[in-house]
């Protein structure tokens, strides 16, 4: 009797439908799966945002899925629409699409109108949503007779149980009205189990901005809104069997799946007389000449020859094209920009001047890149520098329209902070609880806040309100929110994009991004191309800048010269402050025991202090391996030919791939999907399934189970922070060029990483002291000699550094750009003279004055600021008037002499600090260490000689705090003197001990014992003190004031926490709470 | 000027922490929300200790110390704390003040001190006097206000006593702070390098005043005695307070409510000039032996009507024993509107509407009965909730009929409901979105017997207090799911009907063979919730 009943759940919501669905796409459909459902129809409000996931998630179930989409009407019809064919489904796109550019982000304008003018067009399913109440029922009659006769027969109203007291009743009248239109039996849930209902109470308050206890009528009545088995349905439609039936007519009606959306590369754009894969030929042997002007070696011929068919074969050339189009767009305008990822493998992007790596000069796979056994398009993602990659952006809308380029989404999820915000408010907490709650938890993990953090934050986490809050909270970690742009991957099309996917509305005007996100895009093999943005790319430009302009040597990133010996001597002695990549602490403490000699060895540093091969353990017997400590060894012949270049350790991406293949068995394509695994394990936990399969293969090939487990760990760790070997090359290009600079142009380098700031590990002023250390003459801010910018400068018959009017914390670039121009015809020889002919506001000559800009005319800074405050009765309103006959009549300088107490070097550095965050006239840890309360404590400098073990004293200035999520819970510090850094470990103990000293402390007196290994040197603290205090007094000597004191040492340890793309730093703790 | 003023300077150093959280050992601070987020105001002892101070953020302080308590500001309980203790300090001198810059007060003290045994008596009596209330006070008295202010901020020692003519001396090795100066000004003066008094008065004062402004060189004269400055000293509370003073005591209920309603129209002519109107009036009779009998009204309405206050005195007279005999007879009379509210005039319309009227009416109904019974009547309030139970709830007849309205939900589509009335149940029943509701709800529902099909099927027959009832139609069920943010837990692993958590009901509607109608609901659903699922009855139709 039972299996009669074939029935499909086409009504469905999820969390796509932001706080209305409380449950992911993929639980939903698990679900329908798990109950013996024939289809499932997911179709989220007004968006296809969340249909991706559903596809992929019904083809893991084996059960047959219908994308859709329920239509909201301004005017409260709710239509719920499934698209027959690929042209209907374009049509519902574009209409989402027009719907969501009529209205600000987040919202959809659709009309009833739009309905039927979409039924005429298209060959829709229209399911019609009955409102609850049914007022007007003539008109609803009226709509839906016209919407009948548009679409046909395929018109269906919704009988959904809502056990409101008369369903049956309620039925009846429905059909009564939708005359015509046939039942359809559809459950309309809003969760895939009952046991969701309390999390879509709170979804429904956050979204209404409601306390649950006052939600009222607002939230559901019962928690019946879920997936229901068959038994249960089918004495629900006992009277109404047809009902179950049409759920059967319209899923074979429905030919459509998201599989038939066949991408289209965009092509107009070519030479009309040849076929694209031609121009693409035509254009790499260009490029290939210019490379190579002596003849291409022979091994690149064949490499060129083999991608250019392979390319061919799966109709690539337009992809390659319009990468090229993008690229040469930024040659045009002199932005500096490379390719990295796994496009570095290819000689056609070598050739097409998409990437600098020279594939002759590495043995890469180009099937890495483009594998005929995968269909999935090739990706590449293009670093610009990241102050001109707007350009770049605006330039792909303008060549393709925006109706054919859009940004992908990311979409937004809870994690703990937000959730726990979220839920507490609806559950009536007060901020500051949740705050508190929070307070001990580290940044916005996936996880609530453990119950003895709860504890410790003096709230009992048993409390029922607490722990509902917590239960909930956990449930919403990992729900879509909203959708954002994400931050630079394009999709470009042939044809007009809205009949792909809908887009929106971004929240920066004039940017629009479509509905789904790079996974989306991924498994429906879309092209995308990421235009990112890389600071260091902008500092290698200013160099090269300033090179021609004051060197007359022009260089690019292909023509740095290779492989200098000067480089990698520098390299090795740890000295890259300021070097792409390798100026982190980790990176700094690999390179003595690395040692890199040539660019390949840079490939591997960049590579391997990464958590991935740390986690794997993969650091340790590489480094032994390399320095002949240990015999290098294959587990088998197949794997020497994997393992070779790496001494026999995995430490790349595609090596842990080929070991799944030659190792274990797997085919290429598990192999790809045991690398998309590698990606999201985390998140959907398949990478179960694999291990078994992993460790049986390798069992089974005769390799020892602790080989085959160490394998698998590192394939787990590169999931999330693996560097595949052609990105690590391109990565190590940067590194090799930014190092080159620093070591032959360190004033260069130093000016052009000033200029591009914020960017990298190190604040301003621990680059200027790397500079002078490297012997470059740092000159101050002059009023007479700075230019916007940090520039070269002949000072003495040696180029010097001079720093710039930028590093003037908040000056008007436009008021320093009058008083360049002034000073063009003569130098100023007074405050009184710089005004009258600059004419710019007093603030910036006042702020120029605090920097010490007036010292080229002998003036300190108190003084320059007395002469400036003196004009005060000659500007009107801040603004110099006109002086018609000051010229004439110029005033005597305002020469009453104040007696000002003169500033000491303390308090000279200190204003340094407070102004320029940066001071040449002293470190502030100079004074201090001369101060005897801090004789005892040894110099930083020393440390590196002491043996293991050794207990010491140290004092510094913390300049920079970590807290590595994988690092559980240590906090790792950096103290600075006057001459060196140290690095202390503080354990977690340690850390609740001294807790505010490690947070808020500037000055710190650490003892502990030195740890070494190899030539690194830790300190572990044992106890820590905060002399924040004493800073202040031994520097002002006098001083009393706090405020500039804790303003000026804040800024000297900016918190080096910017985002750089292609690095993933694990968030510093929130320790000024910004 | 007068050669010879003497001011006291009184700070309160840690005055919000003393008084939010005065017996909080652990860290505390007191908390403001702004919209960026909560900030700090002011922070105790201890707290200091660890490095937390106003003006930080508090996800800042609870960085520093997660274990810091937090107690909200409360600037009208603040400021009611200044007044008394400024009443209080109205002992030693007429001359009291607030002072403008910090929490603090200024007293002129010129020809009082002797009263108390001289000026170091006098500050120690202060300084001891405030500490046993909890708090912490620093007193300092010279012949200025500004150096008084100066040497009590800034002396390292307090209580300071500053004899005359010594200002420059005392003054000139203190910060420039020690001047009040403004935030601008102070870092003006610092970044010149002149931290000091002494630094400033070395400049000359052109200069100063083209650089520094105007200000900075008025503080300075006043430190200094060179300008005067004065207090400006607290007036009692005197509005809307009438008094009579009989010529002989007045030995007479009669008599007593005669010059009380003479005083109710004094004062309601106070009130009508001061566009006022009562909300609680006090009156307080003083008998010959100085007892005092006090008898307060309050209002449900800001009230100018004599003949209304009369009335509800005279009905509240009604239960108080006023003992009066000769020689015990009042001698003074006094009546002070203590609370009044800004009375929203209306025109008096040649025909009042008869709404307004009423509403009127209601409210005056109101005050008598609080006035008689000293309770007031009650009305159901309609709430938003599914639970049957839970719909009503009685609060008094004078609050406002709806809870107060929901923000407007954010999307058009955004809930079913959208008319104003979205939260009372009628308009629900109305829109047809709840089922009807019975005339008559049990107080509590009653465990009954029932003959129903499973899982979910309708009641056949159900036996209630002892009778069989046949049923002929239904209608349901209507699922009302419990409210699980009242319960323990949602979903307690054992909620199978073992724990005392609420299940869910199905209620139907039933009609029996002789019409009666009944509303009856089986408490728990069939194997989700409960194995064995019982029945109750709830209500009736007819």
């Amino acid at each position: 009797m039972m299996q009669n009943y074939a029935f499909a759940e086409l009504t469905a919501i999820s969390n796509f439908s932001f706080l209305h669905g409380a449950s992911h796409p993929h639980e939903m459909v698990a679900r329908a799966a798990a109950l013996g459902y024939q289809a499932i129809g997911l179709a989220d409000i007004n968006t296809m945002a969340g249909q991706v996931r559903a596809h992929k998630a019904a083809q893991q179930y084996g059960i047959r899925f219908l994308p859709g989409a329920r239509l909201r009407s301004q005017c409260g019809c709710e239509m719920i629409a499934y698209p027959r064919n690929r042209n209907a489904y374009g049509a519902l796109c574009e209409m989402l699409s027009a719907g969501n550019l009529k209205a600000r982000k987040g919202q959809c304008v659709l009309t009833r109108e739009d309905f039927l003018d979409l039924a005429a067009r298209a060959d829709l399913i229209w399911v019609w949503v009955p409102p609850v109440v049914l007022e007007q029922p003539a008109d609803w009659q009226a709509f839906l007779q016209a919407l009948q006769q548009r679409a046909g027969g395929y018109v269906y109203a919704l009988l959904a149980p809502y056990y409101g007291g008369d369903d049956p009743r309620r039925w009846r009248e429905i059909m009564a009205v939708a005359v015509g239109a046939r039942p359809l039996a559809g459950l309309d849930p809003l969760y895939h189990v009952p046991e969701r209902r309390p999390l879509q109470d709170v979804v429904t308050c956050i979204r209404l901005g409601l306390k649950i206890d006052r939600a009222g009528y607002y939230v559901q009545a019962n928690a019946e809104r879920h997936l229901k088995p068959l038994d249960v349905l089918a004495d629900l439609y006992a009277a109404w069997p047809e009902a179950i039936a049409n759920t059967h007519q319209i899923v074979s009606a429905c030919s459509f799946s998201l599989d038939l959306l066949a991408y289209q590369y965009p092509d107009d754009s070519f030479d009309p007389q040849l076929t694209p894969q031609e121009v693409l030929r035509q254009r790499t042997y260009e490029g290939a000449e210019k490379r190579f002007p002596e003849g291409l070696p022979d091994k690149l011929a064949t490499l060129l020859e083999h991608e250019l068919s392979l390319v061919a074969s799966l109709n690539y050339a337009p992809y390659f094209l319009t990468v090229d189009d993008i690229v040469q767009f930024a040659r045009r305008r002199h932005i500096l920009c490379q390719g990295r990822g796994s496009a570095a493998n290819s000689a056609i992007c070598y050739c097409l001047g998409i990437t600098s790596v020279d594939p002759s000069r590495l043995d890469l796979l180009f099937e890495r890149f483009v594998s005929a056994e995968r269909n999935e398009p090739p990706d590449i993602d293009i670093d610009f520098e990241h102050e001109r990659r707007e350009e770049v952006i605006q330039y792909i809308y303008a060549r393709y329209g925006r109706d054919r380029a859009a940004i992908a989404a990311t979409v937004i999820s809870y994690r703990r902070r937000s959730a726990i915000r979220d839920v507490a408010k609806v559950m009536g907490l007060s901020a500051d609880l949740a705050s508190a709650m929070l307070s001990l938890s580290w940044g916005g993990g996936n996880q609530p806040p453990p119950d003895d953090h709860i504890r410790a934050a003096g709230i009992d986490p048993n409390q029922p309100l607490v722990r509902m809050v917590l239960v909930m909270a956990a449930q919403l970690i990992g729900f879509p929110r909203h959708l954002s742009q994400h931050v630079g991957g394009f999709v470009i099309t042939r044809d007009a994009l809205d009949s792909l996917v809908p887009r929106l509305n971004a929240a920066m005007p004039e940017r629009t991004f479509i509905e789904w996100d790079k996974d989306d895009l991924d498994a429906l093999g879309i092209l995308k191309v990421d235009i990112l943005a890389l600071g260091m790319l902008s500092a290698i430009r200013r160099s090269f800048d300033l090179l021609a302009a004051h060197y007359g040597r022009s260089l690019d990133l292909a023509s740095v010269p290779a492989e200098d010996e000067a480089v990698y001597d520098m390299l090795c002695r740890a000295e890259s402050t300021g070097v792409f990549q390798v100026e982190s602490r980790a990176q700094m403490n690999m390179l003595p025991r690395l040692k890199p000699r040539d660019f390949y060895d840079l490939v591997i540093q960049v590579a391997i202090v990464r958590p991935g091969p740390i986690q794997g353990d993969m650091v340790h017997p590489y480094l032994r391996r390399r320095a002949g400590e240990e015999r290098v060894d294959y587990p088998s012949t197949e794997l020497r030919a994997v393992l070779e270049k790496t001494l026999g350790v995995p430490l790349f991406q595609e090596q842990a791939m080929r070991i799944a293949v030659v190792g274990a068995g797997f085919t290429p394509a598990e192999a790809d999907q045991l690398r998309r695994a590698m990606a999201s394990f985390r998140k959907t936990g398949v990478i179960d399934q694999f291990s078994e399969r992993f460790m049986s293969g390798m069992a089974a090939r005769g390799y020892t189970p602790e080989f085959a487990e160490n394998c698998f760990r590192q394939i787990e760790g590169f999931g999330e922070y693996g560097f595949p070997e052609s990105h690590a090359a391109s990565f190590a290009l940067l590194v090799y060029v930014s190092a080159w600079l620093k070591c032959h142009y360190p004033a260069v380098f130093t000016a052009a990483l000033l200029n591009s700031q914020p960017m990298g590990f190190y604040a301003p002023a621990q680059l200027v002291r790397e500079a002078q250390r490297q012997g470059v003459t740092v000159l101050p801010v002059c009023v007479n000699a700075s230019c916007l910018e940090a520039d070269i400068e002949m000072s003495d018959h040696h180029y010097a550094l001079r720093l710039g009017f930028n590093q003037i914390s908040g000056l008007s670039m436009a008021g320093c750009e009058a008083l360049m121009q002034a000073r063009d015809q003569a130098p100023f020889d007074s405050v009184r003279d710089c005004a009258r002919r600059s004419a710019v506001p007093l603030g910036v000559l006042e702020k120029l004055a605090r920097a010490d800009g007036f010292s080229g005319l002998g003036l300190n800074r108190r003084q320059a600021l007395w002469a400036v405050r003196a004009l005060r009765s000659e500007y009107h309103q801040d603004v110099l008037p006109l002086f018609a006959a000051a010229d004439q009549d110029p005033c005597p300088e305002d020469d009453d002499e104040a007696d000002l107490p003169p500033l000491s070097l303390g308090q000279e550095v200190l204003e340094d600090y407070a102004t320029l965050r940066l001071s040449l006239k002293a470190h502030p840890m100079s004074f201090v260490q001369k101060h005897p309360l801090f004789q005892r404590y040894r110099s930083l400098s020393s440390l590196s000689r002491l043996p293991n073990g050794r207990k010491v004293e140290i004092a510094g200035l913390v300049i920079c705090r970590q807290r590595p999520g994988s690092a559980r819970g240590v906090v790792f510090l950096t103290l600075e003197d006057a001459d060196s850094q140290a690095n202390i470990i503080v354990w977690p103990d340690r850390f609740e001990q001294y807790r505010p000293a490690v947070i808020a402390g500037r000055l710190l007196v650490v003892s502990g014992h030195v740890q070494r290994a190899g030539m690194v040197t830790h300190i572990i603290a044992d106890a820590i003190k905060d002399d924040t205090a004493l800073l202040s007094s031994i520097l002002t000597r006098s001083g009393v004031d706090e405020a500039m004191v804790e303003g000026a040492v804040a800024r000297h340890h900016r918190v080096l926490g910017q985002h750089q793309p292609g690095r993933r730093t694990p968030r510093e703790m929130p320790w000024r709470g910004t | 000027m007068e050669a010879s003023r003497r001011f006291v300077v009184i700070w309160f150093s840690d005055w919000l922490a003393n008084i939010s959280c005065p017996s909080e050992m652990r860290p505390a601070c007191v908390i403001e929300e702004r919209s960026m987020g909560a900030y700090l105001v002011a922070a105790n002892a201890t707290a200091q200790k660890l490095n937390i101070h106003a003006g930080q953020r508090l996800s800042e302080a609870r960085v520093l110390a997660p274990e810091l308590v937090t107690y909200p500001v409360d600037w009208a309980k603040s400021t009611r704390h200044l007044q008394r203790v400024a009443r209080w300090a109205n002992r030693f001198t007429p001359w009291v003040g607030y002072d403008p810059v910090a929490d603090g007060l200024i007293l002129d003290i010129t020809g009082c001190a002797h009263l108390f045994g001289g000026e170091r008596a006098l500050l120690d009596h202060i300084v001891t006097q405030l500490a046993r209330h909890a708090i912490s006070a620093r007193a300092a008295c010279a012949g200025t206000i500004g150096a008084a202010w100066a040497l009590a901020h800034h002396a390292p020692t307090t209580p300071v006593i500053l004899p005359q003519g010594q200002e420059a001396e005392a003054l000139m090795p203190l910060s420039v702070k020690a001047l009040r100066l403004s935030d601008e000004q102070y870092r003006l003066c610092r970044q010149f390098g002149l931290d000091r008094i002494s630094h400033i008065m070395r400049q000359p004062r052109a200069s100063l005043v083209q650089r520094l402004g105007a200000g900075v060189i008025e503080r300075l004269d006043q430190a200094f005695g060179q300008v005067a400055e004065t207090v400006d000293p607290l007036r009692p509370p005197t509005r809307f307070h009438v008094t009579h003073v009989p010529l002989m005591p007045i030995q007479s209920r009669e008599e007593v409510m005669f010059v009380l309603s003479n005083l109710v129209d004094d004062l309601v002519a106070e009130l009508h000039r001061a566009g006022r109107g009562a909300r609680r009036i006090d009156v307080r009779l003083i008998r010959t032996d100085r007892a005092v009998l006090s008898v307060s009204l309050a209002l449900s309405h800001p009230i100018q009507l004599a003949t209304h206050i009369v009335r509800l005195l005279t009905e509240r007279l009604e239960h108080v024993q006023i003992r009066l005999d000769q020689d015990l007879a009042i001698e003074q009379l006094e009546m002070l509107a203590s609370q009044t509210d800004i009375m929203s005039a209306h025109q008096d319309a040649l025909f009042a509407s008869l709404r307004q009227g009423q509403k009127q009416a209601l409210a005056h109904l109101c005050d008598r009965i609080l006035a008689r019974l000293g309770q007031a009547p009650t009305r159901p309030l309609l709430r938003g909730r599914y639970m049957p139970e839970k719909v009503v709830r009685f609060i008094p007849i004078t609050e406002p009929l709806l809870e107060p309205p929901l923000k407007t939900p954010l999307e058009p589509w955004s809930s079913p409901q959208k008319s104003e009335g979205a939260l009372t149940p009628e308009a629900h029943i109305r829109k047809g979105w709840l089922a009807a509701r019975p005339i008559i709800l049990l107080p509590h529902a009653e465990q009954i017997d029932v003959i129903a099909e499973i899982p979910e099927g309708a009641p056949r027959r159900f036996r209630w207090r002892r009778r069989l009832y046949e049923v002929v139609m239904a209608a349901g069920p209507e699922r009302i799911s419990p409210e699980w943010w009242c319960e323990e837990l949602p979903h307690s692993p054992d909620a199978m009907g073992q724990t005392k958590a609420s299940l869910t009901r199905d209620y139907f509607r039933l009609e029996d063979s002789n019409g009666y109608r009944f509303w009856l609901y089986r408490d728990g659903l069939f194997t989700r919730e409960t194995v064995l699922p019982r029945w109750y009855m709830h209500g009736f139709f007819a």
